[in-house]
Order: C-alpha cells, then structure tokens, then sequence
C-alpha cells in the first residue's frame, strides 16, 4: 500500500471515528476545494520555461481541539493529487503527475462574526512515479508553513454542519535528487493557495 | 498569541529566499547537421514533437528485438526531466512512427556477456524526408558475422546499439546520423559505454528544446 493510500485510510479513519466517544471540545472535519500552485521549477534550455502543477482538487482531514474560549488546535493532512504541466513560449505540455500529501499542526483564533484564522507548521511529501524531476525520488519531507482564514456560514443549515469556507496558502521549498544531478543547487520556494469548503462534526460550533 | 507569531515569521522566512540558479548544461556535442557558413544554409533539424508523444515504436516480433528497443526507449526516457520525449511499444508496424528490424541474422536471446564484448554488433538508422518525414523511421540492428564473438557477447552489444540507434530515432545527428566525437557518448560512432552519458543528456535536452525544421510524418 502507497503512503498517501495509507495516510488517507488513517485520516478516514480518524474522520469517521464516533464523536460521541471523544471529549465534547474535540471535533472533525472535511474540507474539499481547489488549489493553484507557483513554479516548482524554472529552467532554461535554449528557451526558458517553467514547470508547474495543474490547477488540482484538494482534500482536507482535520482533528480540532479546543483549547480555551476563542482558541483552538488542530492536525490536518491535506491531499492533493496534480498534473504537472511544462509552460513553454510554444505551449503547455503534460510532464507527469503527482499527489501532493502535508500534514500540519496549528493554532486557530477565532473571531467574532464566524471568521478564524489559523498559523500552522509541518511536513509535505511528493509522492510520484519515478520519472522525470522524480526519476531518483521525491526529495523527502520538505518543512511547510501554513495560513489560512475560514468564515463560518452563518445560515441554520451551515451552521448544522458546521460548514465554512476556507481561503488557504502555504509554503515550501522544492529540490528533488534529479534537479541537483541536473545541477540545480538550492531549492525554490513553492506557494500554494486553496479555496476550500470545510464541513465538521463534534465537538461546540467554533 | 507568542507561538502564532513565532509560526508567522517562520513562513515568512520560507517566503523570502530567492529563485535557484539555471545549472549550466556546457557540454553539448553536434547533433544535427549544422550550417557551415559559406556553404550551406540549411539545417536539417528533427525531433518528436510534444504532440506527437508517446512515439510508437514497433519491433521485430523474432528473439528479443521487444526488449532491446523498450529497454532503449526506457533509458532515453530516463535522461529528460520534463517528459519532453516519451515512447511505446506497439503491435502493428502499420501504426508505428519507428519500426525496427533485425537486418540479415537474428542471434539468440541469451544472457549477455559481462566481459568486455567485442565489436560484433551494428545498426543504421534511415530516414526519408524533405521538410517532413515521409515514412515511419527506419532502424536495423545487424550481427556481425566471423568476428569470433559468444553468443553472449553479441548481446551485450546489441543493448548498446539498439541505445544508439534509438538515439538517432529521436532525432540525435539526423539526418545523416553524425556522431559525438567522445567515446564516453553513447552516440559515438561504434559505442563502447553500456547508457547515455551526461552529454548525451544535454544533448539531448538542447535537441528537444530546439526549434525543428523537418516535421514528423502525418499520424
């Protein structure tokens, strides 16, 4: 079984586990959204041109605790499967795929009016085929940081589910071993920012 | 609030380091035939397209002629980093843009030799064209008969040619098949490396980035 199967049955997992049996402050949720991510790498060769992923669904799993009246933390394992495309002065052309897999910690502060905003920290592993800027691996966990600010619906019906909507972004650096045979020495800093819709159970509406 | 903060500066340290530099690919040997000032104002200029990708490549059903060509498209794959070239097998030669073909003999498949292998092996690689190709490119792989060679021995020189050969098919000294001057090249002229070398890659790479001025076949 692949990591990120793996990971995404545990996060199933936890996401389904009966919030009856957890403590009251605890609580689940599931988001799901879209993601656009910056240049994992830009190259020249006779012409320059950028590689990076397609415009991709994102999938969310998180665990909230509260900590006190207005505070909260949470672990979340986002996942994002993405074409990559290379975007040259000719075009864009396809150059593989791969799922994008984080796992964070964070501090959640939630404002009056249904907006929160979140500061996280964590790890972010490529999982991929070998081939092309993976042909020799996916550079392991890269170290990410996260921010992101949810604005809780407030309708009966959103309220029931919990529903929010999320403006997420986050950052990493991105090397893999191929780019440094190719000569690349130093990572780039890689962006990416989710629209997301969160839907919860468990636990006190935030 | 404090740790929030702490968090916040870490992103935006992460946020603040600047774009890596392009590595210099210095390094790349002649691989088509060039203008040479004065005399010719052509260059003859090909390579598979992005939209003409995966490039089929059909293969003498006789001994292992499959596995030395997948192999050889695998290790020619393995040199780009942005999926610029890719390439399969196919069962009908009507529908492939390369087919190759054993010419004269077809040895047997066996285990190849580790020893250094004699030269007992060949290949050429032809191409009809004007500013397209005409026809499906044309490659043939060739034992060398009364060279004394083990069977053993003509296999592992047949993994290196079907390579070789493979290259020109890509496009590499189309299209009169010129070839690195190095011997550390598998696109020297009679090969003696067992891969692609690292100039070979940046061949390559430039190729696959260049401008084309012969077109593939219609599909």
């Amino acid at each position: 079984m692949t990591l990120v199967k793996r990971l995404v049955l545990v996060a199933l997992g936890l996401a389904a586990y009966p919030s009856t049996r957890l403590p009251a402050q605890v609580s689940f949720h599931v988001a799901l959204g879209a993601r656009y991510s910056s240049t994992l790498v830009h190259d020249s060769v006779v012409t320059p041109f950028d590689l990076r992923p397609a415009l991709a669904p994102a999938l969310l799993f998180s665990v909230r605790d509260e900590l006190r009246p207005g505070w909260s933390a949470d672990a979340t394992l986002d996942v994002s499967p993405s074409g990559l495309r290379r975007h040259e002065g000719s075009g864009s052309f396809g150059a593989g795929s791969f799922t994008a897999v984080a796992f964070t910690v964070g501090l959640q502060r939630h404002f009056a009016a249904g907006v929160s905003a979140r500061v996280g920290v964590g790890g972010m592993r490529y999982a991929a085929g070998q081939t092309g800027v993976f042909r020799e691996g996916s550079g392991g966990i890269f170290p990410l940081g996260t921010v992101a600010t949810t604005y809780a619906l407030p309708l009966p019906f959103a309220r029931k589910y919990q529903l929010e909507v999320e403006a997420r972004y986050d950052i990493h650096q991105f090397i893999t071993p191929a780019l440094r045979t190719e000569g690349f020495t130093t990572s780039r800093p890689v962006h990416r920012a989710a629209i997301l819709v969160r839907m919860g159970w468990g636990g006190g509406t935030p | 609030m404090r740790r929030a903060a702490a968090l916040l500066a870490a992103i935006a340290a992460m946020a603040a380091c600047k774009d890596p530099a392009i590595p210099d690919r210095a390094g790349v040997y002649a691989f088509a035939d060039t203008v040479i000032i004065g005399v010719d104002t052509t260059v003859y200029l090909f390579h598979w397209p992005a939209n003409r990708l995966p490039v089929r490549f059909w293969a003498d059903s006789r001994s292992n002629m499959g596995f030395l060509v997948a192999r050889a498209v695998q290790a020619w794959e393995d040199q780009f980093l942005y999926s610029e070239f890719r390439g399969i097998l196919v069962s009908d030669s009507t529908d492939a843009d390369v087919i190759v073909t054993w010419r004269d003999s077809v040895p047997p498949d066996v285990p190849p030799d580790t020893v250094p292998a004699a030269n007992s092996c060949g290949g050429g690689t032809n191409y009809v064209y004007d500013t397209a190709l005409l026809e499906p490119v044309h490659v043939e792989l060739v034992v060398f008969a009364g060279v004394g060679a083990t069977a053993g021995q003509v296999q592992a020189c047949l993994r290196r040619i079907a390579i070789h050969e493979v290259g020109h098919a890509l496009g590499l000294g189309f299209p009169s098949n010129r070839h690195s001057a190095f011997d550390e090249d598998i696109m020297f002229g009679s090969p003696i490396v067992n891969y692609p070398s690292r100039f070979d890659r940046r061949t390559v790479e430039v190729l696959y980035h260049a401008q084309p001025t012969v077109q593939p076949p219609p599909p």
